[in-house]
Order: structure tokens, then sequence, then C-alpha cells
């Protein structure tokens, strides 16, 4: 898809102490945190599985995911439900967060690439620096 | 998938579904045991029988956190479950391994 010449918009997620930008297409449905049941011996990364609209919904920790520091105690913590993996195999995985911020439009040129894992880059946007995640790493080894 | 349905129960505070027909025998007590021709699991509550669970593909995502192989997942009475494949059920379930 060709990028829009003012940028890709973002939802723009808390967690912990870090802020964190996920491709606004990507967002399938943002709700009050679902409850979650552990999985035993999953990685804390993954919180658990979810019910959401009659399926199984994986849940992951986006806190855990970023390995953020403790941050203020979330007043309305989120589960978003977002489409990821590449096009011809996405599925549906939740993310946990302490709060969905805001949606923003972040050109490329304010994109510094970097980061490890599912973080690909970073953007100071006024509400902070935030790691940009790219959920379509989520469907690979 | 099973034609005869999926046994449901409960472990480790997480529902988990066996296809029935791969079960060769139940025994009660204060801890049922599930026996299958390979290995034998302990529930903390069995809840029944069920004929039909709609399968939701294990996630490509999720085995960087949780490397088990298994036949999906489902939900039942609004919860979710995981449908367990008996060829490679996770230790932790199974009785002398967990």
């Amino acid at each position: 898809m060709q990028e829009p010449a003012e940028g890709r918009r973002f939802l723009l997620l808390s967690a912990g102490d870090r802020l964190a930008a996920v491709e606004a297409r990507q967002v399938r449905r943002i709700l009050r945190e679902l409850p979650t049941v552990p999985l035993p011996g999953a990685q804390p990364q993954l919180l658990g599985l979810a019910e959401f609209a009659g399926e199984p919904l994986a849940v992951l920790d986006l806190a855990k995911v970023l390995g953020a520091g403790p941050g203020p105690a979330p007043s309305f913590p989120v589960t978003v439900v977002l489409w990821v993996g590449p096009p011809s195999r996405r599925e549906a995985v939740g993310l946990r967060a302490d709060a969905a911020l805001d949606v923003v439009t972040i050109p490329a040129e304010r994109i510094v690439p970097g980061g490890e894992g599912l973080v690909v880059g970073e953007a100071a946007l006024p509400q902070g620096t935030a790691e940009i995640l790219d959920l379509s790493r989520l469907g690979s080894p | 998938m099973s034609e005869r349905g999926f046994l449901v129960f409960r472990r480790l505070g997480v529902l988990w579904a066996l296809p029935v027909d791969q079960v060769t025998s139940l025994s009660g007590g204060a801890t049922p045991e599930i026996h299958l021709a390979s290995a034998s699991l302990s529930a903390d509550e069995v809840l029944g029988v069920v004929p039909h669970l709609p399968l939701w593909p294990a996630p490509a995502s999720l085995g960087r956190w949780w490397p088990h192989t298994f036949l999906g997942f489902s939900v039942f009475a609004n919860q979710p479950l995981v449908v367990l494949q008996p060829e490679t059920l996770p230790p932790m379930l199974v009785r002398g391994e967990a």
C-alpha cells in the first residue's frame, strides 16, 4: 500500500513508562481490558487467553513486550484487538496496554529506524518518544 | 478432528479439550484422571463431552511465547479453551512429567 504524503496513522498506546505506536489500519477494536486466563508455562509477554466476540484471543502484555518499567497506575487499561502477521496469514491478537492515548499521523521522515523484536524505530511526538511496532513480525519465528 | 466430540476439562486454571475418541478411560476421585493410549493426565474438573467445537488454528504469532504444539483454540461457555493434540501434550499436563 502506498504511504500517504502526510504519513501513516498510528494508534498511540502507553505501557508502564513507555509509549508505543501501532499502525491504525491494523487495529480491529479497542476494548476495556479483557479478562484473561494465563497459559501455564507461557513467557511473561503472553498474558493469556481471552474470549472476544465468541472467538478465542491470545493477549500480549505490551509492557512486557517492550520491557517497560513501572508507570503510573492505569485508570482505563485496554485490550487492543489487532490484525497481525503477513497479509496472507493474518490473525487476530490482543495487546494489553495501560491506555489508548491518541491516533497520530507520523511522517516517515520522523521515524528513526532501530530497535529489536517488534520495535522497528522510534519517533519524537508531543506526548513523548514512541516506539514504533511492526506487528507483521509477530508471525515470524 | 474428532467426529465423536471433545472431552473438556479444567487444569491449572485453563480449559482444555481432547478428541474424545483418543480417550481410553476416565477415573474419578478428588483429582480425576484422563487416560489416553500413550499418557495420562490429571484434571481439576471434567466438564463433559461436547459434540463439536469450532476450532481456530494455533496462531503462528504465539509460538515464541508458548512453544507447545496443539490443534488450536476454541471457546466453550464463553471461556477460551486450548484444543490439545494427543501426540504432543504439554508436559505440565501429563502425569509424571509436571
